[in-house]
């Protein structure tokens, strides 16, 4: 892990905020130190949800406020920039376009977070900081990060990630799609039966049993409901989680407060204010319908895990997300009733030929995850259809909500997944002629890896002795135990290592020992 | 228990200021100050009368004018308030002048010093007066006729005009001029070969003697030198207060008329010039003074230097070094040393924070240094040494407030200066007067970024830092170094307010902060363990401010205020917990400390803010806290010396009089016993060493 030199440079654009941190790593490498820490008012939010995009107005804004951080961020001399842009940029119809005309205007260049990206980083800052007395490392936890636009919700079995879903159901949001203009009595009575439909189901079909487990509440509207806590703990900081009845309480006093009066008593924001309400109405539902013992809010801030991410991704550590990454692909293999087995045998034995064929394709570490996680997910289109099941599974994977990998490498493994058999990469296919050529080299060769990984499981309890390449034949040879003729004759019918041979140039062969 | 309050409970601000100015009229009284010191203290009188006739009888007049009244906690409406002003003003300058021409003009004679009218300069020296007047007078002289096809002209601002009534050759009707008196040229004209020693006369007289060669061929018939104050549309001055001048200005933006808001005229004049002027300048009887004396004294000012020797002024009180800096090359390393570096100026010397500008200036390792800049003085080292530092490619950030919109044109050019060399210079905040002092350094040290900030309750000006007293502190204090980044920002415009770590902002949370830190003292505070709250400031006005004070000393808290100027709280009622001092002596007592006793954990902050509205609720202002324990026993020992002064202390009283010690003792002059303290306490300075002086009783 190399080390850093000089402060770095984290900005994010959310629904209500652009911000600006600058911090540098201490002396002793662990901790950082923020020196800076910049916030300005950009109301992106209220554009998407209401417009669907970005207005100019407020495009010219953001771009003027990023071209202000460009300043400060010159002042330090800072080297490493990462520009984020969440939930609200995400899901206007104009991302692409206000992204070019911020960076045009600022000199920055924001990337845009993806909900799957924010879920990791959720759950990240979560297990960095959660107090391990509640409970979270060994009962069952629903974690609902409740943003302005968006909804996370993360299921956790003993502090492991399964599984997480995104709602389009945001405390703002959720406001402007109800039909409006509406009394605060109307409001209240619509707003729950909005939530119960929307977020329908979600509890029921996830595998994790919250019986008795804990909500954990993050987002700031969450964290602002500790105000009214306090005043439950007699303004002792205490309180780390509510039960039913003191959030019911909660609940009840945000309800009857309009939320003018709420700004006013506490000291919040009107936006913060307004989306109070919807924020408990969210709750209250997952709550409930869970059965969980407990809401914990905890402390935490999302940036703190995007600077760590970031900080690690500079230095070029090894990814603390990927063991929880493969809890949810597997979750996922689970939902659509995989064969296990088969699924970690043929990623094992893609990771082996991956390491193997490192002179011939030249790919990275992330490449190989990308092959992993295809070999994991490349036959659950048979809960489809077996009939043309690795285009099903190419459709599964695509549209999951896979927390950590981004649409970009979803659509990736994707392809993989599709290409493990039947027809080779083509020129006609739509989704293979949209990738820059590097991706289409990519795809092939992971492709290439995991047919003859899938083609040599097809007998069980047979491992990998050997890899040994004959470079004057072009020959790469599989030495494996336990193999019996019939296999040997089965594998040349196959044809299974033809993508491999027009991929690498290198002929396939398997003997026993 | 709280008592409601009520309009007994207050000073009208205006009468109090009043009485600040008289305390220092009271210093060109004192027979202890040397006689071009009480000069001195006369040309600040006058000086400081003209900004106060300018911003805040100007104020009071537009209300009447205008009929919108603000509020004024003692109930008086602005009539009563202009009547009583007026008054008290006029019982003053009658003072002044009676004073100046029964004591100081004799004493100046006696030191061999003469003002010296025409009639008193022999026949031969006028001979060459009249050539001085022909050479460099008259040029620049510029006579303006009024008659019927010559409207009125406009007269400037408090400057000397002479007023004229003449005759034209074969006219039938009498008419008036005027010329200015020029302030290009010295107003005191070195008299020769006399026996008065050194002499001069003043320009006025000079030009009225020769005043028919200005209206050739016309008869003149009578002349005199007038002045006359005007009503300005801008603040004047930071020790004057104004902020009635911001609120009157948008109900008054577009009907706003700068009038003349007093004439001044001498004694002497009278007759038909005298009616015709005070008919054209439309000003009521009430603003009329008649002077007994020469015009303007704050122009004594510039008398000063051209006599001055020793003994007549005050011995020079040579700036302290500070030990604990000696034994760096360096003042990065000094700070990182030991944290928070106090400095008290003008008893210790402000070259401390050129040092450390010119450094960072020249250090490859500075990458940024950002500052406010309120007042610099004319060829100012700290904006060269910010130069120097832009040219050397550091990103200079400099927040300029600009004090107004007429006499800006030197401050303009340094500003200019400092933008061509690569400053990013920022003209302060839309609707918010940046008054907080305030510089921050950003070095990189073995990759690492360190910042340094040097906070003050001073301007960033090497003039005034010998006259006033103020306190800046060196600090690396992290949590405070990233309030300071952050103030910036917001002062940028870059960010909005943060969370503050240490620090307290207006108009964010500085009144908030008070507030409560003064609430928590009466929460504390019992009978046998009474709370304490010591405070001292240039102004206290604040209504909100006053009533949290008194509430906190029905509550037992002794609360001790050190209030140099206007002080709208008037002690000894219902509670004899208030105690106000006022200090006005050689240095213009201008640094604010707030100490607060928290149950036996005091906590000693600092400040560039009053107790006014205008201070926490208008300007960009901070407040930091002193957290060393020698820096805290410095603190300690100024609030105490002050509060035990029995020399120049003035205790009010709770019928809103200013009274003198009863037995008046040199020992005890607080400002003399700071810089003794200093000389004592500094060399024995040691890291988290507390020495505390004998408390008040």
């Amino acid at each position: 892990m190399s080390s850093i030199n000089g402060p770095i440079a984290i900005i994010d654009v959310g629904a209500h905020f652009a911000r600006l941190e600058i911090v540098q790593v201490a002396e002793d490498g662990k901790k950082y130190e923020t020196l800076e820490r910049l916030t300005q008012v950009a109301p992106l939010g209220m554009d998407v949800f209401t417009k669907g995009k970005i207005s100019t107005e407020n495009t010219f804004l953001v771009g003027k406020i990023l071209k202000d951080y460009a300043s400060v961020i010159k002042e330090y001399k800072v080297k490493f920039i990462k520009a984020v842009a969440t939930s609200a940029v995400r899901e206007a119809s104009n991302s692409e376009l206000f992204r070019e005309r911020v960076e045009r205007l600022s000199g920055i260049k924001l990337e845009e977070l993806e909900a799957s990206a924010e879920a990791r980083i959720v759950f990240m800052a979560l297990r960095d900081t959660i107090d391990e007395s509640l409970g979270f490392f060994n009962k069952n936890s629903l974690i609902c990060s409740i943003g302005t636009g968006a909804t996370q919700v993360l299921f956790i079995e003993n502090g492991i990630l399964k599984s997480a879903e995104n709602t389009r159901l945001g405390s703002l949001r959720l406001l402007e799609e109800l039909e409006r203009p509406l009394s605060t009595t109307q409001l209240k009575e619509v707003i729950r039966p909005f939530v119960e439909s929307a977020t329908r189901d979600l509890i029921t079909h996830s595998t994790v049993d919250l019986n008795e487990g804990l909500i954990v509440g993050t987002g700031s509207s969450v964290r602002a409901l500790l105000h009214f806590a306090e005043e439950l703990d007699n303004g002792k900081t205490g309180l780390k989680y509510l039960t039913k009845e003191n959030f019911d309480i909660i609940y009840n006093k945000v309800s009857s407060l309009t939320p003018e009066a709420i700004a006013e008593i506490y000291k919040i924001s009107d936006t913060l204010a307004q989306s109070l309400e919807p924020c408990c109405a969210i709750l209250y539902h997952f709550f409930h319908s869970s059965n969980a013992e407990k809401l914990v809010i905890p402390a935490v801030n999302t940036r703190d895990a995007i600077i760590r991410d970031f900080l690690r991704q500079i230095t070029g550590g090894k990814d603390p997300f990927i063991p929880y990454l493969m809890s949810c692909i597997k979750t996922l293999g689970e939902k659509y009733g995989y064969n296990s087995e088969h699924a970690e045998d043929v990623a094992e034995m893609s990771r082996i030929i991956f390491e193997n064929t490192q002179f011939l394709h030249g790919l990275s570490e992330s490449d190989a995850l990308l092959l992993e996680v295809a070999a994991y997910l490349h036959d659950i289109g048979i809960y489809v259809d077996t009939r043309k099941y690795h285009k099903h599974s190419q459709y599964l994977i695509k549209n999951s909500h896979i927390p950590g990998i981004d649409s970009y490498e979803k659509n990736l493994i994707a392809l993989i997944a599709r290409y493990h058999r039947r027809g080779i990469p083509r020129n006609t296919h739509e989704e293979y002629i949209a990738l820059s050529s590097y991706d289409k080299v990519r795809i092939s060769s992971l492709a290439a890896i995991l047919r003859v990984a899938d083609a040599l499981d097809f007998i069980h309890n047979f491992k990998i002795s050997k890899i040994k390449f004959d470079h004057k034949k072009k020959v790469m040879e599989v030495v494996v135990d336990g193999i019996v003729d019939t296999v040997l004759e089965n594998w040349a019918s196959k044809k299974k290592a033809d993508l491999f041979k027009e991929v690498f140039g290198y002929k396939v062969r398997i003997t026993g020992r | 228990m709280k008592t409601a309050i009520s309009k007994n409970h207050f000073i009208n601000r205006e009468l109090s200021w009043l009485s600040f100015n008289s305390r220092v009229l009271d210093q060109a009284f004192d027979k202890g100050n040397p006689i071009l010191e009480r000069i001195k203290f006369m040309a600040i009188f006058s000086n400081n009368l003209d900004e106060f006739f300018m911003v805040r009888v100007a104020g009071l007049k537009q209300q009447i004018e205008s009929k919108i009244y603000l509020d004024d906690p003692t109930g008086m409406n602005a009539e009563e308030q202009l009547k009583a002003v007026t008054a008290k003003t006029r019982i003053l300058v009658r003072k002044q002048y009676t004073y100046f021409k029964e004591y100081l003009v004799p004493e100046l004679k006696s030191n061999n010093i003469s003002l010296l009218k025409l009639d008193e300069v022999r026949s031969e020296e006028k001979k060459r007066l009249k050539y001085y007047f022909e050479r460099y007078v008259f040029p620049i002289l510029t006579p303006v006729g009024v008659d019927p096809t010559h409207p009125f002209p406009v007269i400037n601002n408090k400057a000397i005009e002479i007023a004229v009534r003449l005759k034209r050759p074969k006219k039938e009707k009498e008419s008036f001029g005027f010329v200015e008196v020029p302030t290009s040229i010295s107003r005191f004209i070195p008299v020769n070969h006399t026996e008065h020693g050194k002499a001069f006369l003043l320009l006025e007289d000079l030009i009225i003697e020769h005043i028919d060669s200005l209206f050739t061929g016309c008869a003149i018939l009578s002349t005199f030198a007038f002045r006359i104050t005007k009503d300005m549309d801008f603040e004047i001055d930071d020790e004057v207060d104004s902020d009635l001048l911001t609120h009157m200005e948008q109900a008054l933006k577009t009907s706003r008329k700068r009038s003349a808001i007093r004439l001044e005229i001498p004694k002497i004049a009278g007759g038909i010039l005298s009616e015709w002027l005070k008919e054209k300048l439309q000003i009521p009887e009430e603003l009329i003074y008649e002077i007994d004396g020469p015009l303007n004294i704050a122009s004594f000012f510039e008398f000063i230097p051209l006599v001055a020797r020793a003994g007549l002024v005050d011995k020079k009180i040579e700036a302290l070094e500070v030990p604990i800096l000696k034994n760096y090359d360096s003042i990065f390393d000094a700070i990182s040393e030991w944290h928070a570096i106090q400095i008290l100026h003008p008893f210790e010397s402000f070259d401390y924070v050129v040092k450390f500008l010119n450094e960072a200036a020249i250090d490859p390792n500075v990458l940024a240094i950002k500052q406010t800049l309120y007042r610099v003085s004319g060829d100012s080292p700290v904006v060269n040494a910010l130069q120097k530092a832009a040219e050397n490619g550091k990103q200079v950030t400099v927040i300029v407030e600009l004090r107004a919109r007429f006499d800006e044109s030197k401050n303009i050019l340094w500003a200019k200066r400092l933008e061509m060399s690569g400053a990013h210079v920022i003209y302060g905040v839309a609707g918010l007067k940046i008054h907080c002092k305030a510089l921050l350094i950003v070095r990189k040290e073995d990759g690492l970024i360190k910042r340094y900030v040097h906070l003050s309750t001073g301007n960033y000006n090497d003039s005034t830092a010998k006259v006033y007293t103020d306190i800046g502190i060196f600090l690396n204090d992290s949590a405070i170094c990233t309030d300071i980044s952050s103030l910036f920002n917001v002062m940028t415009g870059y960010s909005e307010p943060p969370d503050w770590n240490k620090i307290a902002v207006a108009p964010f949370n500085l009144r908030e902060r008070f507030i409560s830190l003064i609430d928590r003292e009466s929460r504390n505070s019992t009978k046998h363990k009474p709370g304490r709250i010591i405070a001292k400031m240039n102004s206290l006005v604040d209504t909100e401010i006053i009533e949290h004070l008194y509430n906190a000393a029905e509550a037992g808290v002794r609360v001790d205020l050190l209030v140099r100027g206007v002080c709208c709280l008037k002690p000894g009622v219902n509670t004899g917990n208030i105690n106000i001092i006022s200090i006005v002596d050689r240095y213009l007592e201008h640094s604010r400390i707030y100490y607060f006793e928290n149950n036996g954990n005091a906590e000693f902050y600092m400040a560039s803010s009053d107790w006014m509205p205008r201070n926490l609720d208008r300007r960009i202002e901070i407040m930091y806290p002193i957290e060393e324990k020698f820096n805290q026993t410095l603190l300690w020992n100024i609030l105490n010396a002050q509060l035990n002064d029995n020399y120049n202390g003035r205790k009010l009283s709770h019928n809103g009089t200013y009274h003198k010690p009863k037995v008046r003792d040199a020992s005890t002059r607080s400002q003399i016993t700071t810089y003794d303290n200093l000389r004592q306490l500094r060399p024995a300075q040691k890291r988290q060493q507390y020495t505390v002086l004998e408390k008040v009783n």
